[in-house]
């Protein structure tokens, strides 16, 4: 709920940037790739992702946006950058469609990287963008951002069955719920009403938890079914083949692990809200929580970790990802690591700073490795310009790329 | 900025408390006392009504500060040794004595309280603290974002600076001013049983410390919106819950129980704002309609309704030595020889109104309070002591 009003927020600033001008765009015209995961036929032709015309290979024949704001200038953030690019991939990430940001997320697996985009009108605001809005889905295998998928405007949660699909949840064409895509093909896979506080976990390509609401879902053997319903809705999930672990408000940290049926709360948890969670066993428990905090779990004992965080956004540990040991943790203004031994902010964002200074606010968090971690990022000065506030970067573990 | 205030005449709480005796701060009739500002600071007079405390029981007829309307004779008399006028000399004569907050940062308080042990004083206004440890006032920490709250302290040790700020609940001060979060969401109170055993409240939840983290007490009350729990008192080995929902008594960390006697009976919401407890026998609890009830071991008896004209909303309980203070809207009084006796009476307008209410004895208690006067130089909290018969200026 606070990651929700927070995008909120990030809705709200990016809407004042909107609507400006209209000219035509130094970056159009370029085809858009339509590459789908796992061996999806390309429909559409190759070039560079940030172009209009072309054809999405999948779901959406539209492809990308006209995108008619002037040229980007070369990103200045705040942290410094390694050399540009991610395997053979050079060309950065470029995302089209204007409006406020609804969601900007990442996921990623073995095969390659997503980034799924997301804008809407704020028209309470009187923003205009009639005809830029809307979402899409790019991939990356490490030879170039290619347009995979391109909706309407959905809510949207982007996550993935490693190995196999994404996963959208969100509302799309009339229907809502979580979709699947696979063999670039989108199907709904389990019909929601409602779908806008939905979260999915894949541990692989056939098992998945979903929170919905107050009930916990699982996805085994291409069936949703109700796992649990919970006294109030949960703000977070990570799981694997053994271990399902839910966090929330007031204190919620359950788990289920090894054989057992219900997830239960673990006693003694710290007061708090926690607001991300990752696990490498049950008996090695991160949660991130709303004061940016981090408490880990041994499967004994507690122990609450100060990050350092001086987040002024009032967001908390927003998420959290792990590999080997180490667990990764974003606040909306920091970038940080933990483990066994301590933490290290690897980029904190001056508290004081004005909306004019370099920006690096941190939207998403996934990666592959402990040396490959992705991360979305939203710079508003950027808005204005060809596509938009939107970058991502990765980190090696030592420095960080454009990507 | 308030490091040059009581600087001097303040090394002791004994010394300026003997200063406010010549001075002293008390209306001399039995009525209201309306304080205007600092100069026309005066104490509520003389005591009113039935015996109430402990035992009485019957009619509760007592009007704090009100002795012209319920025959207060009661302990008028004491009162009567201090002219309300000698108060503003006080404040005139020795002003370096008052906390001096400056303006406040804020349109509106949303928190103001405060707390003592034997080493110091302390006062929270919004998100500043500020604290007096025998060289006068100066500002101990500043916390960031604001909301309501308040604070307590450990004796001899850190402060709990709680509420809802910037998304924690609770906030370790320690004297030397550095601070810690503890990572809980928001509570609205806290209460100290020893150094590490305390406990907290907000919602439908009941927060334990055992000296290293806060944790969540048992299962929920309920609902967090539907409990509404306002404030919390403990010992060893009960623990009394008040709540818009009603009172909640647990013993022997056994499941707190819902006070099915202290519901309306008109099915109304119960409503409950303040506790305070002497021992496991003997627990006070008030509404926002300004009833006091007591549990003398047995059962609950009201004890005192809030009278016509009273701002009826009962903020605080303190108590000790077997006195117990209560804190109203606008009125500071307790139970003293079987009598309510007005100590502070404020008018009854939301520009002035008594925040907090803490201290180590029944003649060595603090009362913050809202002036109502506009934002000056020193802003518009102040701090009286009451060294069990008068008021001074702090």
């Amino acid at each position: 709920m606070r990651l929700d009003f927070a995008l909120l927020l990030l809705a709200g600033a990016v809407s004042l940037a909107c609507g400006s001008t209209v000219r035509n765009s130094a970056s159009a015209g370029g085809a858009a790739g339509a590459a789908a995961m796992a061996g999806a036929s390309a429909a559409g032709t190759g070039g560079s992702p940030n172009g209009n015309g072309g054809q999405a290979g999948s779901g959406n024949s539209s492809g990308p946006p006209a995108d008619d704001r002037p040229a980007r200038p070369p990103w200045d953030p705040p942290i410094p950058l390694g050399s540009s690019g991610w395997k053979s991939s050079t060309e950065p990430l470029c995302e089209p469609h204007q409006g406020s940001t609804q969601a900007f997320s990442v996921w990623a697996d073995k095969r390659g990287v997503s980034a799924f985009f997301s804008t809407d009108c704020n028209e309470l605001a009187e923003e205009v963008c009639h005809g830029t809005r809307g979402s899409a889905l790019q991939f990356n295998d490490g030879s170039g951002w290619k347009w995979l998928y391109q909706g309407g405007t959905i809510v949207p949660q982007l996550s993935g069955l490693p190995g196999r699909a994404l996963v959208l949840t969100g509302s799309l064409a009339g229907q809502s719920g979580i979709f699947l895509l696979e063999d670039g093909k989108l199907t709904l896979s389990h019909p929601l009403d409602d779908p806008s506080q939905s979260k999915v976990f894949g541990v692989g390509p056939e098992l998945a938890y979903a929170t919905v609401g107050s009930d916990v879902l699982q996805y085994r053997a291409g069936q949703w079914q109700l796992l649990q319903a919970l006294p109030e809705p949960p703000l977070a999930l990570w799981a694997d083949e053994q271990t399902l672990a839910i966090v929330g408000g007031n204190q919620t940290f359950l788990l289920k692990a090894g054989d057992k049926d219900e997830l239960t709360q673990l006693a003694d948890a710290p007061a708090g809200t926690y607001t991300a969670v990752w696990g490498f066993d049950a008996d090695d428990l991160w949660a991130g929580n709303g004061v940016g905090q981090l408490v880990h779990y041994d499967g004994a004992a507690w122990q609450v970790i100060e990050t350092g965080s001086h987040d002024s956004t009032g967001s908390g540990i927003t998420a959290l990802w792990g590999d080997a040991g180490v667990v990764y943790f974003t606040t909306f203004t920091e970038f940080g690591r933990a483990d066994a031994d301590g933490v290290e902010l690897l980029y904190a964002r001056d508290p004081q700073a004005s909306p004019t200074e370099p920006y690096f606010s941190p939207q998403s968090l996934w990666g592959r490795s402990a040396s490959e971690v992705f991360l979305t990022v939203s710079d508003e000065r950027f808005e204005q310009y060809a596509c938009g506030s939107a970058f991502i970067v990765w980190f090696d573990g030592k420095e960080f790329h454009q990507f | 900025m308030n490091g040059d205030h009581g600087s001097r005449g303040s090394s002791s709480w004994r010394a300026a408390a003997r200063f406010a005796v010549l001075l002293g701060a008390f209306s001399a009739c039995g009525g209201r006392t309306q304080l205007e500002d600092d100069a026309a600071l005066g104490a509520g007079g003389g005591a009113s009504g039935t015996p109430s405390v402990s035992g009485a029981s019957g009619n509760n007829n007592g009007v704090a500060g009100g002795g012209a309307d319920s025959g207060g004779a009661g302990a008028g008399g004491a009162a009567g040794l201090n002219s309300g006028g000698n108060a503003g000399l006080a404040g005139a004569l020795n002003p370096t004595q008052a906390l001096c907050a400056g303006p406040s940062n804020f349109e509106t308080h949303e928190a103001v309280d405060v707390w003592t042990d034997s080493a110091g004083a302390f006062v929270r206004i919004d998100s500043r603290v500020f604290a007096n440890v025998g060289a006068g006032w100066s500002l101990l920490s500043e916390q960031k974002g604001g909301g309501v709250g308040g604070l307590s302290g450990f004796i001899g040790g850190p402060l709990l600076f709680y509420g809802s700020f910037g998304g924690c609940g609770i906030n370790l001060v320690q004297r030397s001013g550095s601070s810690s979060c503890s990572g809980a969401a928001e509570v609205v109170h806290v209460h100290v049983v020893r150094q590490n055993l305390a406990h907290a409240v907000y919602g439908g939840r009941i927060l334990s410390y055992d000296g290293a983290f806060w944790i969540q007490r048992g299962d929920a009350l309920g609902d967090n919106a539907q409990v509404g729990a306002r404030q919390v008192w403990a010992n060893e080995n009960t623990l009394v819950v008040a709540a818009r929902s009603g009172v909640y008594v647990a013993r022997g960390g056994g499941k707190p129980q819902r006070q099915v006697e202290l519901e309306p009976s008109d099915g109304s919401e119960p409503d409950f704002t303040a506790v305070w407890g002497f021992s496991d026998e003997l627990l006070w609890v008030g509404n926002r309609k300004g009833e006091l009830f007591e549990f003398d071991g047995k059962r609950w008896q009201l004890r005192r309704e809030a009278q016509a004209g009273e701002c009826a909303q009962i903020r605080r309980l303190w108590g000790s030595q077997g006195r117990l203070f209560v804190a109203s809207e606008n009125q500071v009084f307790s139970a003293n020889v079987g009598a309510w006796q007005a100590i502070l009476t404020l008018p009854c307008e939301q520009a002035s109104r008594v925040w907090g209410l803490w201290g180590n004895a029944a003649d060595d208690l603090l009362i913050a309070y809202e002036t109502g006067a506009s934002n000056t130089e020193c802003g518009d909290i102040r701090v009286n002591h009451y060294d069990g018969t008068r008021l001074t200026p702090r």
